[in-house]
């Protein structure tokens, strides 16, 4: 009887174990004790913030991010190209424009040294 | 000889459930790995898309020095960002791949950065030349980036 049972328990253990190391090698999504946490946590809420993480299960950030990127790209492309002035009564009264000026110059120093 | 039998048979199974236990906590820390990853990289992300659209916003405005700023924000950020994703130890083939070409994409972001911000110095001085080839230079670091950045959403899915 102890033995049956020791062999159950061996059987068992060696399902397990297989069970748990072919999810850690798995290629895909982490382990199914993550993910269901992750949806219980996304499917029970409709707006918002909520929302929000679910998009990120499906690389919406990456993809919005990637969007903003390249709108970002051809806006300074656009404003490098421009042949007409600058509009500088706006761009001065920024605040942020002394630190910025002085950032340039500290992290043109770091890309030299970098490069 | 039962009694050797009888001490034999616990020892056995305490020893099974050892390495069940070891098996199972590997595997969930191999998840957790992956998935701590995965939310650096959205977290990051956002980050990256925020300085983005300020930097479009102030291109748009044709406000140079606060173009320069943003941009300097944007590449602060990317570094940021990749210090971030070096930190990180996934433990599955996928997983290292993604964090393999995330660090490449984010030092695309920094170089595009960079750029941008020269091209807003080169704006405020008139240099038009050279404001539209840093811009271009730009947009090609940019495009590489998010490339990658898609392809590692891919990867992490």
């Amino acid at each position: 009887m102890s033995k049956r049972k020791f062999a159950l328990v061996l059987t068992l253990g060696a399902a397990l174990s297989g069970l748990g190391v072919a999810s850690a090698l798995a290629d895909t999504t982490p382990t199914p004790l993550v993910v269901s946490t992750t949806v219980a946590t996304t499917t029970t809420g409709t707006t918002g913030a909520q929302g929000d993480q679910q998009d990120s299960q499906e690389g919406v950030d990456e993809q919005g991010a990637a969007t903003d990127v390249a709108g970002a790209a051809v806006d300074v492309q656009a404003e490098a190209d421009n042949q007409s002035a600058d509009d500088q009564s706006g761009d001065e009264q920024d605040s942020n424009d002394q630190s910025g000026q002085q950032g340039d110059n500290s992290n043109d120093n770091s890309d030299n040294s970098g490069d | 000889m039962t009694d050797i039998h009888a001490s034999r048979g616990p020892r056995a199974l305490y020893v099974t459930l050892a390495v069940l236990v070891g098996a199972l906590a590997l595997s969930l820390s191999a998840g957790a790995s992956n998935a701590t990853l995965r939310v650096t990289l959205d977290t990051w992300s956002r980050t990256i898309g925020a300085d983005a659209h300020s930097v479009s916003v102030a291109a748009k405005g044709r406000h140079p020095r606060r173009m320069t700023s943003s941009a300097l924000r944007f590449r602060h950020d990317a570094l940021r960002a990749r210090a971030a994703i070096a930190a990180q130890h996934p433990s599955s083939a996928n997983g290292q791949k993604a964090r393999k070409l995330a660090l490449t994409a984010f030092a695309d972001y920094a170089s595009a950065g960079s750029r941008w911000a020269a091209t807003g110095r080169a704006r405020v001085q008139k240099q038009r030349a050279a404001a539209s080839r840093n811009a271009a230079a730009a947009t090609i670091s940019a495009r590489a980036g998010n490339r990658l950045l898609v392809a590692v959403a891919r990867l992490l899915r």
